[in-house]
């Protein structure tokens, strides 16, 4: 894993990668919106907007894998003092923010007919929403401390604080509804969801896998030639001055 | 130990000897609860039934308002660096000022409470469980938030950024406190467990928070 | 034509939104990515013509 260290090899790697799992990305989407829109029947309580389903679940998950990705960066960062994983942690957390933001609006857009009201402080929204706080934080730490090297341990610091506190929010918000309301909240998947819902649904999950790795890798290296741009600035100045 | 109680015993002196942040806190604790009745009307039965809740917000606020102060007078004046290099281990350091600045502004916000549960119509019963709630409860508070302020001394407006970054993770603490008051009311013994769980959070939080504030410290000092 | 969108018994209006929404909020995201990298290039181009370096092809 460390042979790509180095960030002349990780540009010189994804500069081949990119455009095949761009291919990739764009194929699976074609294929999960195929089933996802055409070929899924709809579902017997919940009629035609199951199909909400099929891009608020990937949201979702993405949400949640792009804030452990950030975690398990940041961790890289602070214990090996690994540059790219700064950078790394830093590129993935705008993409889980908006990640994070797709499953918030479209769990939204499906509860206004389940619920009959926009915003339910239903577990799971609720729990999704504190999430997008914790990205809204560790973006705006980045945006504040001036210094990469400073602004990279404190945002990992915090990374790692958050991560650490996720499953315990969920718990306390998941114990928190349970006293206060018990109402219409929709069992989602379980283990009888059927494989003409399944397959379309791992299929959008998938693309939506691959398409943050896609974005991980365009903004990765923007922040690797900002670096470079940055230390040849540094390098000029020191060398006339 | 040495070095633990002398900064523990000197952030107590220095917040005696100031007093003016203790003051401010307090105030500021007054006035947010007196304006819930401005904001949802002076109904007696509905200012009951939110009472608990108000008050643990407004707590919650009045510390995170008090929390930059922690560290910022000592990263100006120069002796938190003194401190971040000293013999003593720096997860222990911030331990004995977190809990000099528990002592100093959160057991006092927590004794005014009972009057300002007058205010707001509280029902007798849940004077006593309140206030032992928050004594549970606000340790945990007064932890986490050193960990936010360790990670945002000397950032200019990291007062912000550090409710931005603490507020969500009090979400816990607050659920626990509230609920813990609420099933008080409801029954006699409903809330010992609601308490166990407020006290593994302290006790989790005071365990954990030094060590992400003191590295916090240290990246933000080198 | 909202009426009929959001009111028919197929909730056509919600999927049309959360799937045009979705999409629309990942191509841009998609957008400002690759022209931040493109105008990354650009600038490094230009610093290397100025200080005779070279970084990557």
């Amino acid at each position: 894993m460390f042979r790509y260290a180095n960030p002349t090899r990780f540009m010189a790697l994804t500069s081949v990668l990119l455009p095949w799992t761009i291919a990739l990305t764009v194929v699976s989407f074609a294929a999960g919106l195929y089933g996802g829109l055409f070929t899924a029947p709809p579902d017997y309580q919940q009629g035609e907007t199951v199909r909400i389903m099929f891009v608020h679940v990937p949201a979702a998950w993405m949400a949640m894998a792009a804030y452990s990705f950030m975690a398990l960066a940041s961790l890289v960062a602070i214990v090996w003092k690994h540059p790219l994983a700064d950078v790394a942690a830093k590129s993935a957390a705008p993409i889980g923010a908006c990640f994070t933001f797709l499953a918030l609006v479209t769990g939204s857009l499906w509860g206004k007919p389940m619920w009959g009201a926009w915003w339910v402080w239903d577990a799971r929204l609720t729990s999704m929403l504190i999430l997008f706080f914790l990205y809204l934080g560790y973006i705006a730490i980045w945006q504040t401390i001036e210094e990469p090297i400073r602004a990279g341990r404190i945002a990992a610091i915090l990374a790692m604080v958050g991560f650490i506190n996720i499953p315990i929010i969920k718990f306390s918000v998941e114990w928190w509804n349970s006293l206060h309301q018990s109402a219409s909240i929709i069992k989602v998947g379980g283990p009888s969801i059927h494989i003409s819902i399944l397959w379309p649904l791992l299929v959008m999950i998938t693309a939506y896998t691959l398409l943050f790795a896609v974005l991980l890798m365009l903004s990765m290296r923007s922040e690797v030639l900002k670096r470079r741009i940055r230390s040849i600035r540094i390098a000029k100045v020191e060398g006339f001055g | 130990m040495n070095e633990f109680m002398a900064v523990l015993r000197r952030d107590i002196k220095l917040a005696a000897a100031q007093g003016g942040g203790l003051g401010m806190a307090i105030g500021f604790f007054l006035i947010v609860v007196s304006l819930i009745p401005f904001g949802v009307g002076p109904d007696l039965n509905l200012l009951a039934r939110v009472a608990p809740g108000i008050l643990w917000i407004a707590l919650l606020l009045s510390v995170l308002l008090s929390l930059d102060r922690l560290f910022q007078a000592d990263y100006e004046d120069g002796s938190l660096e003194h401190l971040v290099v000293g013999r003593a281990p720096l997860e222990f350091i911030i331990v004995a000022k977190v809990l000099a600045h528990w002592i100093t502004t959160g057991v006092p916000l927590i004794m005014a409470t009972p009057i300002l549960g007058f205010f707001l119509n509280l029902e007798p019963d849940a004077f006593g469980i309140l206030v032992l709630t928050m004594l549970i409860g606000t340790p945990a508070l007064n932890f986490v938030g050193a960990a936010g302020a360790a990670l945002t001394v000397g950032i200019r407006r990291g007062g912000l950024l550090l409710s931005l970054i603490v507020l969500p993770l009090y979400v816990p603490i607050l659920v626990f406190g509230v609920s813990a008051v609420q099933s008080s009311m409801l029954g006699p013994d409903g809330s010992m467990q609601t308490m166990m769980i407020l006290a593994a959070f302290t006790l989790a939080s005071a365990a954990l928070a030094p060590i992400a504030a003191a590295a916090a410290l240290r990246a933000n000092l080198r | 034509m909202l009426d009929w969108l959001f009111g028919n018994g197929a909730y056509t209006g919600f999927i049309v939104v959360s799937y045009g929404l979705t999409f629309l909020v990942l191509g841009v995201l998609s957008l400002i990515l690759a022209l931040d990298l493109r105008k990354q290039w650009r600038a490094l181009r230009l610093l290397e013509q100025e200080t005779g370096r070279r970084s990557w092809k």
